[in-house]
């Protein structure tokens, strides 16, 4: 199987459909929240490469932030149930990742927003690791 | 089981939770919408809190990309005059903040723009705020963009001083001329007298080029400070020794009975130049017998230096503080040939003081109907430092900017 780094073409193409194709595709670890920011689901690869377990689940998604991120994901949280606007989705950001053991993976993240009419908003970020064993 | 209809606590606590959401995005959509750039950073000079127009301006539009980062890493500031105002400089707003809050106009330039073009640096008025009530030390840090009218102000004072530095050359010139010409004496008596008249002149235009071009430097925020941290004692000891023993003996210091070490950051040659032209317009005045009293009060945060002579004084009409206006002088001095006639010394004393963070208050004494009231004139200063003994009571000074400070002299 090719890894990501080597499939140029498809690193160009950064639209949701595409991102949730080469999610499957590369087996990209994956993780959603609700409208509150609050962790509803998250795939086994995220799991394997983050090492966190089913007690993230509930919890703020600030958890897998660097602390002085916590802030503005607060406040950015706050502020699109507000405006349903935000700068944060549908393009790459490269974002320090925090594992369930406290240390850092740099990570490419990538965000959708979602809205559901049952549930309303939802976020889900598919995340790419930039270092380490599982960097693609 | 909670009575139907009352809240259970898990219940409140959501409901507050919800609402402070809802106060936390509505405060977050407020800030995003300033055209003003706001940045807080933290004792480490990293930053913790951007709004959206900091974002645009030195994260791409992406707040992500601005958090966490040092304040050097985002930004450097300039001087007016394209002076590197660096960290280190305690006039920089990280370490003015440390004394209060305060503002200054200043070149911003995005560390990503250094290498790709000058077309990036912004003329902003920054304003700084310390901010101490969330338990540990952040700056809020404000960029705004100059109104028409600041601008316009901005433009003129610059002119003016463009003009000043313009006029000092020919100026320096022309004295330099009517010296030498001074020198093929003896000339003709009418001669002689116009030729001294012109060299007075001369001198008097200078005086007043000099003080035009400090007062604008001074209000385009070029003046080159040399700001220095010392115990009050030792600022206040340079500025007698500089004086011939003549005024010297005029000068009377009164220091509180209790010493105290207040460590001061002042500039030598600006406090000089404050007491030289207070001192001055004493001795121009007030006569030969005249005497000059600078009465020292130490308060918890702050300097008291009060100022008084024994000279005419002024006319109960008179307001004190309009003669620190500029071009303002009594009416009873308007004549050449008391002081130099030009009515900005006064001026130039409350720009540097305010320069250095001071404040210059006027102590109302009501006379006697028809008399006239003494020139007492106070100057206030923040104190940097208390030092009692090897104790230090306060301490607020940057590890960076303490190079400066001469503790071995406390």
């Amino acid at each position: 199987m090719p890894t990501l780094r080597e499939d140029d073409d498809s690193l160009m193409d950064w639209t949701p459909g595409a991102v949730a194709s080469l999610r499957e595709r590369f087996d990209l670890p994956f993780v959603r929240a609700d409208r509150e920011g609050l962790v509803v689901e998250f795939n086994d690869r995220f799991g394997t490469i983050y090492g966190w377990d089913s007690s993230l689940l509930g919890e703020t998604l600030g958890m897998i932030l660097p602390e002085e991120f916590r802030e503005l994901h607060h406040a950015g949280f706050a502020r699109f149930q507000i405006t349903e606007s935000s700068q944060v989705v549908n393009h790459p950001l490269e974002l320090a990742t925090i594992c369930a053991d406290g240390s850092v993976i740099r990570s490419e993240h990538f965000i959708v927003a979602e809205k559901d009419s049952k549930e309303g908003w939802s976020f889900a970020a598919t995340l790419r690791p930039l270092e380490g064993p599982h960097a693609c | 089981m909670p009575a139907e209809g009352s809240a259970t606590p898990q219940s409140e606590t959501s409901a507050l939770v919800s609402q402070l959401r809802q106060s936390l995005g509505l405060l977050r959509v407020a800030f995003d919408a300033t055209g003003e750039a706001m940045l807080i950073v933290d004792s480490e000079r990293q930053v913790r809190w951007v709004n959206q127009t900091a974002a645009e301006l030195w994260g791409g539009g992406l707040p992500l990309r601005v958090i966490g980062k040092r304040l050097e890493a985002l930004i450097c500031l300039r001087h007016l005059d394209q002076r590197l105002l660096p960290l280190t400089d305690s006039h920089h707003p990280l370490n003015q903040s440390r004394l209060g809050e305060g503002q200054a106009s200043l070149l911003v330039q995005a560390i990503s723009s250094l290498e790709s073009s000058q077309s990036d640096v912004l003329q902003r008025m920054v304003s700084w705020r310390p901010i101490t009530e969330m338990g540990g030390v952040f700056t809020l840090l404000i960029f705004r963009d100059l109104e028409p009218l600041e601008k316009s102000l901005q433009q003129q004072r610059a002119f003016i001083n463009s003009l000043a530095h313009e006029l000092r050359t020919p100026l320096a010139i022309l004295s330099g001329s009517l010296r030498r010409l001074d020198r093929k004496s003896p000339l003709a008596a009418p001669l002689d007298r116009a030729l001294n008249n012109a060299i007075d002149e001369t001198k008097r235009m200078a005086a007043l080029v000099d003080k035009l071009l400090l007062l604008s430097e001074l209000d385009t925020d070029r003046f080159n400070w040399n700001l220095k941290r010392a115990p009050l004692d030792q600022f206040l000891d340079q500025w007698l020794n500089s004086l011939v023993a003549d005024d010297r003996s005029k000068v009377h210091m009164h220091w509180p009975s209790t010493p105290s070490n207040c460590l001061m950051e002042f500039d030598q040659l600006a406090v000089n130049r404050i007491f030289d032209s207070l001192l001055g317009n004493s001795l121009r005045f007030g006569g030969s017998d005249v005497t000059f009293t600078i009465n020292v009060v130490v308060n918890s945060s702050f300097v008291d230096l009060s100022f008084s002579d024994n000279g005419p004084g002024i006319p109960d009409d008179q307001d004190i503080s309009a003669l620190f206006e500029r071009f303002s002088r009594l009416e009873a001095h308007r004549t050449l040939g008391e002081g130099d006639g030009c009515g900005l010394g006064l001026s130039v004393v409350k720009s540097l003081v305010e320069g250095m963070r001071g404040e210059v208050l006027f102590e109302g004494e009501s006379p006697a109907a028809g008399a006239s009231k003494p020139f007492k004139v106070n100057l206030r200063f923040p104190i940097v430092k208390t030092i009692s003994g090897e104790h230090v009571v306060q301490v607020d000074v940057d590890p960076k900017v303490q190079e400066d400070v001469q503790t071995d002299q406390v």
